[in-house]
C-alpha cells in the first residue's frame, strides 16, 4: 500500500514552475520600466515643458504644417 | 524691378499650458481632449529614434483631439538635464493625463511615460508604440487610467500571466 511519491517529476515540475515565475516577474518588471506611470505634486520636467510651450519655443504638431 | 517684400514670420502667440491634472466634473467622452503628449529624443538610440520619428505622426492621426509636441535633439537634452534619471531611456513619450488623478490628487502631474530607448530592437519598439497608441485610443474615457495601465500594459493579474506566456511561446516559435 505504500506508494512512493515520484520525486523526479516533482522536482522537475517545481523547477519549471520556479522558472516560469521568474520569467513572468522579469517581463513584468521590464514592462513597468517601459510603461512607467507617475503621479507627482511637482515636476521639473513638466514645468520646463510648460515654459517651452508658453514661450513659443515648442509648438504642437499640426497635420499638414511643416515643422 | 519691384523688390519682393520679405514677409516677417508670425510671432508665435503665447500659449498658457497647464499640465496639471484637474477634477473631472462630468463624464469623459471620446471626443474631448485628455492628453498632452511630448516626444523626448536625443537620438542616441538611432534605430529606435528613426522609427519613432517616422511613425509617431501617422499614429497620432488616431489621437487628433490631443496635443502632440515633438522636441528637437537640443530641446530634449535640455529637458533631460532636469531629470537625469531619464537619460538613456529616450526616445521617451511622456503623456500628461489631464483627468487622470483621483479627486484628492487633482492638481498633481499625472500620466505615464513610454521609454522606448530601453528597447534595442526597432521592430519591438514599434510594436510597443503601436500597443501604446491602441491603448490610449481604447481607454481614453477610463476614469482610472493608471489601473488600466497596470492591468493591460504591465500584464498584472491572471489575464496578464496568460498574455505573457502566450507572447513568450510566440517568440520562441519565431526564433
Amino acid at each position: 500500500m505504500n506508494e512512493e511519491v515520484p520525486m523526479l517529476p516533482l522536482v522537475i515540475g517545481s523547477l519549471i514552475a520556479l522558472l516560469l515565475g521568474y520569467e513572468i516577474n522579469r517581463r513584468r518588471n521590464k514592462l513597468r520600466k517601459i510603461f512607467n506611470t507617475f503621479d507627482r505634486e511637482e515636476s521639473k520636467i513638466a514645468k520646463a515643458l510648460e515654459r517651452m510651450v508658453e514661450s513659443g519655443e515648442l509648438r504642437p504638431y499640426v497635420p499638414g504644417q511643416a515643422h | 524691378m519691384p523688390t519682393k517684400k520679405k514677409t516677417q514670420p508670425e510671432e508665435p502667440s503665447p500659449v498658457d499650458l497647464n499640465l496639471r491634472s484637474r477634477e473631472m466634473t462630468g463624464t469623459l467622452t471620446p471626443d474631448m481632449k485628455r492628453f498632452d503628449i511630448f516626444l523626448i529624443d536625443t537620438g542616441w538610440n538611432a534605430p529606435v529614434s528613426k522609427i519613432v520619428r517616422s511613425q509617431l505622426r501617422h499614429l497620432f492621426e488616431y489621437q487628433m483631439q490631443d496635443s502632440l509636441y515633438e522636441l528637437t535633439v537640443e530641446q530634449s537634452a535640455a529637458i533631460l538635464k532636469q531629470d537625469p534619471a531619464l537619460i538613456g531611456c529616450d526616445p521617451t513619450i511622456i503623456v500628461y493625463d489631464l483627468y487622470g488623478c483621483t479627486r484628492k490628487d487633482a492638481g498633481n502631474y499625472c500620466g505615464f511615460r513610454l521609454n522606448l530607448g530601453l528597447i534595442r530592437n526597432a521592430e519591438h519598439a514599434l510594436a510597443r508604440l503601436q500597443e501604446f497608441v491602441r491603448f490610449l485610443a481604447i481607454h481614453r474615457t477610463a476614469e482610472r487610467l493608471d489601473r488600466e495601465v497596470r492591468r493591460e500594459l504591465h500584464r498584472e493579474g491572471i489575464e496578464g500571466i496568460v498574455k505573457i506566456l502566450r507572447e513568450t511561446s510566440v517568440e520562441m516559435l519565431m526564433e
